[in-house]
């Protein structure tokens, strides 16, 4: 098959321009985000930019300085350090992505644990009293509203 | 001292831009715009060290190489400085120190040296990372 320069030229470009479009937008998110979220976040963007730079060593493997692709003028002993190179940060890229997605997650665990201890601690608050038959109805803590199982009539709760 | 707020305010945004924008001028100076010269000029597919800027260098090969460490390194500290996640000094200082030691890990790696090397591209990386 033959090798076609412009094409790892131009996707090579794109592939920046996609990277530092996602430093930019990571950068103006990381204002709004949360405390832990933004550590997560940031661990992620260090994982994607040293993937990023595996990535461009990859390409000096194929290409200019050692050309694999073209034995001719194939520099292997470069290669073969490069190589190395490449792979260490590649692990070191994924070790950072997983720290920064493990992170993220039990942050939401978290959250997600203290609004449910809050909805129970909080349950017995959520009744209202049916103004027709006198009679206290849950109400459903996601809708804010309850349906009195006697006379049906819905009832909103008062904190919502 | 509202106003004192927004004037650091300010300055971390201006001086984080600043620094992003370095960051990614460097890629495409070091890395894109030698590829474009190489297309317009027609030269052989080889010839890419005649460009200007590596030509100029000491040791082609080594800036070649920490253009887009350094691209990188800069766009997201100045990221992070335009965040607020650290302080405009300290950003300023820490970027500095991450991109000389990956220049210097890089110029290592040319002269073969790749122990040393190593060593001072994973102090950069924590650097770059904390």
């Amino acid at each position: 098959m033959e090798i076609i320069p412009p094409f790892f030229g131009i996707m090579g470009v794109f592939l920046t321009i996609i990277f530092f479009a996602t430093v930019w937008y990571w950068m103006k998110c990381n204002e709004i985000e949360d405390g832990e979220l933004r550590k997560a976040a940031r661990w992620r963007m260090t994982g994607h930019s040293l993937l990023l730079m595996a990535t461009w060593f990859t390409c000096g493997i194929f290409s200019y300085p050692c050309f694999a692709l073209r034995p001719e003028k194939a520099d292997y002993q470069s290669a073969i350090a490069i190589s190395y190179v490449v792979m260490i940060l590649l692990v070191l890229g994924f070790i950072f992505v997983f720290l920064g997605q493990r992170k993220a997650y039990l942050t939401k665990l978290k959250s997600l644990k203290t609004a449910q201890r809050w909805v129970k601690s909080s349950r017995s608050k959520l009744w209202e009293k049916c103004a027709v038959i006198r009679r206290r109805t849950p109400i459903n803590t996601f809708t804010g509203k309850g349906r009195c199982y006697r006379c049906a009539t819905i009832m909103a709760c008062a904190l919502s | 001292m509202y106003h004192q707020m927004e004037v650091m305010y300010t300055d971390a945004h201006r001086v984080g831009l600043a620094v992003f924008a370095v960051g990614v001028m460097d890629v495409v100076l070091m890395v894109w715009m030698p590829m474009a010269w190489k297309y317009l000029a027609s030269s052989p597919p080889s010839d890419l060290l005649s460009f200007p800027l590596l030509a100029a260098s000491p040791n082609p090969l080594a800036t070649w190489l920490q253009s887009v460490f350094v691209g990188v390194i800069l766009a997201v500290k100045g990221s992070l400085i335009y965040a607020k996640r650290t302080r405009v000094a300290t950003g300023l200082v820490s970027s500095a120190l991450a991109v000389f030691l990956t220049v210097s890990s890089m110029l290592l790696f040319t002269y073969r040296n790749y122990a040393l090397s190593l060593i001072l591209f994973l102090l950069a990386i924590i650097l770059f990372a904390v």
